[in-house]
């Protein structure tokens, strides 16, 4: 891994690429969250990864993506913690599989910067025409969150928990300010993003130097860089708040969302990896185990913790019937945890999973370039390695320690 | 041994068959940190029927999942206990076709092949881990009937097919499951769960002779068993033209699907000609989808795909629209406009050229590669064998197939409705 610094608060990393039959680049864009500008950024994905100037329509880019060996071009949108990032990445076969010897690197480079650069523009802004279908798709998108039970009960869950907070602002923007957002806005929205951000640039290539050059280059010119990346803040503690939605569904949800007394040390960190996967976060978990292996009560009840926005999520779906047996056990397992016997075979056992899911980030195209942008963001520059170190050494009353710092906040649940 | 080469890739692969039978297929990867195994046999949720030392057996919908769910359970302990000891990330799934058992890890790899050779040939069940079971897989099967995509393919798949059991939900349903018996399992097990009926396939970090070893010591025996599988011949015609149904869903979920007439079984080049018609159709360049998202008729759930199996064929369009009436008329124009004029040069060499881009890919990570392996051997087929084909697809091949698609008598239309308003 090499990582170096191309712009003022502008970095490229080049990730080895000997084994994998695709080449990568991902240009990430990072700025603070803003609740305002929450809807524009949702809506900049699908207006530009549809065209750009040399391909300046939808079926255009796609055909010559089509004809790039199905290289994939994609745009989007994350909310990191209190932070927002726009990543524009592209993928393609190396060139030793391309059938007439194209230099598909570089072409891959071109479309990147193409997009990012030279988007379709109509009278100094976007184009109309595409603004209005992409703010149709955006309406039906957060409108169509129903859909999907699991993750709407997730969601609201976590809105009763942000609430007004920079860590709760929506990836999907809010729908009642679709209608009011301007090709021009939008446009201005993206320019002063593409000034500010913070550039965090990985190639995962073999042979990058050329694209390498391509990508320093184009990014060498006066940008303000005037933004700088939020840290963590936890939501503080509440009495617990109890939320029922009313849903003609066959199985019922519930999510349950803890926030931690203060933000964790470094060190805890790395406790809760241990803790968070033993609790609920894997097939031999205790939600796993006791939840619904012993209690038959779910088909799942996972715990996942986000150290962007030091909070834990449990969610579980049920019958409706026993939708407070669940709440019961998902807390009186915690509570067990904190208060009763670890074994150290569950200790060594969670470590063993957790440290063979830090060693697969090498086998995927994205791995190491997903653990080095969280790197970036939290302003760290751990290895794989380094932190399976610290997993080693995390003891019982390491994880009962740091499990006592989770108090819970939200119960939300969807029931007949 | 035999080794299976392929020269674009410039890599190969290795495939032996044991004296128990177990075949065994092993992909080394250089460079990867992971292996990934999969233990298959080819029972999944189509096998209903089957006789097996002259006696025949008939199953209720969703015992092959229910299966792979209690072959976990050992009389000395849960697998994911065992499997908790070495790290592996273990898994299983059922398909239309197959049961598969799987881990990934990194580390203690003997250990892991132990646990999975051992698990997966050693049924343990009794009346009461059945009805424990039956809870467990009701909620699942409860969580899949509010999803409306999964209602959806279900639904226009019950409206093709009249007796083929790919119409059934793979899960079955809570009244079917609720006849499952251990005598049920331990039948099934012995039919499908022996070595020479499985295939053990392994990508990654791993060569061969690991591989072996850990079938040693699995201490396999062969053993001599007469399995027919049995299916009621599926005719020509579709069950239903349209339904509907209603869900809490935002906006209508519409699926357009035709029956399909190809060999029995379903070749290789029927699969990749109807994928480039597919993707000429309806895919991301096609002429449809572009003028459809243009008009907000459609959004990014819009796909075309065949589904096809051995001895079943389907083509499926699909997607969320706020007009089911005018997708359908749009769809249909658009079928009638490629059956006229047929597939073009361009658009064959564009989709052709996606096609192999997307297969070179299928070889990069240690999962998939696993997982092909395994799906190609139940089809008698090689991990290449599609990269290979490809190449040999001309565009007449293509138009000929079409020709023969698309049948206006095998179509049938499946609507997933928003909850109508209440009036308070």
């Amino acid at each position: 891994m090499k990582r170096q610094l191309i712009a003022p608060k502008a970095h490229i990393t080049v990730l080895p690429n000997e084994k994998f039959k695709r080449n990568r680049i991902s240009i990430n864009l990072i700025v603070p969250n803003a609740r305002e500008k929450a809807t524009m950024y949702a809506l900049m994905p699908g207006l530009m990864e549809r065209a750009y100037e040399d391909y300046p329509d939808m079926q255009m880019l796609s055909r010559k993506l089509n004809r790039m060996y199905a290289a994939q071009l994609s745009v989007g949108t994350a909310v990191i913690g209190a932070n927002r990032c726009m990543r524009f990445t592209v993928q393609g076969i190396k060139n030793e599989y391309c059938i007439n010897n194209e230099d598909l690197l570089a072409e891959l480079c071109d479309v990147l910067l193409g997009v990012i650069f030279r988007p379709c523009l109509e009278d100094g802004a976007f184009v109309k025409d595409w603004l209005e279908v992409e703010k149709f798709k955006l309406r039906e998108d957060i409108e169509g969150e129903i859909n999907d039970k699991r993750g709407y009960c997730v969601k609201n869950a976590r809105r009763k928990f942000f609430g007004d907070g920079l860590n709760g602002v929506e990836r999907m923007g809010y729908l009642d300010e679709i209608d009011g957002i301007t090709a021009e806005m939008l446009y201005s929205c993206y320019r002063e993003m593409l000034d500010m951000a913070v550039v965090e640039i990985f190639i995962t290539a073999n042979n990058p130097d050329s694209a390498v050059e391509k990508l320093t280059e184009a990014f060498s010119y006066n940008r303000s860089a005037q933004a700088d990346i939020l840290p963590v803040t936890a939501v503080e503690c509440k009495d617990v708040e109890f939320f029922t939605e009313s849903m003609d569904t066959t199985q019922g949800k519930v999510c349950l969302v803890y926030t931690t007394k203060r933000l964790l040390t470094e060190d805890e960190r790395y406790h809760m990896l241990v803790a968070s996967a033993l609790y609920g976060g894997t097939a031999s978990s205790r939600l796993f185990k006791n939840v619904r292996e012993k209690q038959s009560l779910c088909y799942y009840c996972a715990a996942g913790f986000n150290g962007f926005t030091s909070s834990m999520s449990v969610d579980s779906g049920v019958e409706h019937h026993n939708t407070q047996r669940t709440i019961d056990a998902v807390q009186y397992e915690l509570k067990n945890m904190i208060e009763g016997e670890i074994t150290d075979e569950e200790i060594s056992q969670t470590k063993l999973t957790i440290i063979n899911s830090l060693k697969a980030n090498y086998d995927g195209l994205h791995g190491l370039e997903a653990w080095y942008l969280n790197e970036a963001i939290r302003g760290t520059a751990f290895t794989p390695e380094m932190v399976m170190e610290r997993v080693e050494n995390v003891t019982a009353d390491d994880i009962r320690n740091v499990l006592s710092l989770l108090n819970l906040n939200v119960v939300y649940t969807i029931s007949k | 041994m035999s080794e299976i080469r392929n020269n674009i890739l410039n890599e190969s692969y290795q495939l032996v068959k044991t004296d128990c039978g177990l075949q065994i297929g092993c992909y080394n990867m250089p460079g990867y940190n992971a292996v990934h195994a999969v233990f298959a046999t080819n029972f999944g949720s189509v096998d209903r029927s089957f006789v097996m030392n002259g006696q025949r057996y008939d199953i209720p919908a969703g015992v092959a999942h229910f299966l792979e769910h209690k072959m976990f359970e050992n009389e000395d302990g849960d697998a994911f206990d065992k499997y908790a000891k070495t790290g592996a990330n273990a898994n299983a799934f059922t398909s239309f076709d197959k049961t598969c058992y799987i881990f990934t890890a990194t580390d203690k790899i003997d250990e892991s092949l132990d646990i999975l050779l051992s698990f997966v040939t050693t049924p343990y069940f009794t009346p009461q881990t059945v009805e424990k079971e039956q809870g467990i897989i009701g909620q699942e099967i409860k969580m899949y009937d509010d999803s409306a995509n999964w209602r959806l393919l279900f639904g226009v798949l019950e409206g093709l097919f009249v007796k083929h059991t790919v119409r059934d939900d793979i899960a079955g349903t809570v009244e079917s499951i609720s006849h499952i018996t251990d005598k049920m399992l331990y039948d099934c097990a012995k039919a499908f769960y022996s070595p020479s009926q499985m295939f053990l396939s392994v990508a990654g970090n791993i060569d061969m002779q690991t591989v072996l070893a850990a079938c040693d010591r699995a201490g396999f025996k062969y053993e001599v068993l007469e399995v027919e599988r049995l299916a009621e011949e599926e005719p020509d015609e579709i069950n239903y033209t349209e339904k509907s149904i209603n869900m809490p869903v935002s906006v209508p979920l519409i699926a357009v699907g035709f029956k399909e007439k190809m060999s029995n079984p379903v070749t290789i080049k029927e699969e990749l000609c109807g994928e480039i018609i597919m993707d000429v159709l309806s895919g991301s360049t096609s002429k449809l989808f572009n003028k459809l998202y243009d008009k907000n008729i459609v959004n990014g759930t819009f796909e075309g795909e065949i589904f096809s199996g051995t001895d079943y064929y389907a083509t499926i369009i699909s997607g969320e629209t706020a007009y089911p009436d005018v997708l359908i008329k749009e769809i249909e124009d658009a079928i009638d406009e490629l059956k006229k004029d047929g597939i073009g040069e361009d658009d064959f060499l564009t989709s052709k050229n996606s096609m192999y881009g997307s297969m070179i890919v299928d070889f990069e990570n240690v999962e998939e590669v696993a997982t092909n392996i395994a799906s190609a051997h139940f089809k008698g087929r090689t991990a290449y064998t599609a990269l290979e084909t490809l190449s040999a697809i001309s565009l007449e091949d293509v138009n000929a197939q079409l020709s023969e698609m698309f049948r206006k008598d095998k179509r049938t239309v499946f609507t997933v409705m928003p909850l109508e308003e209440k009036d308070d």
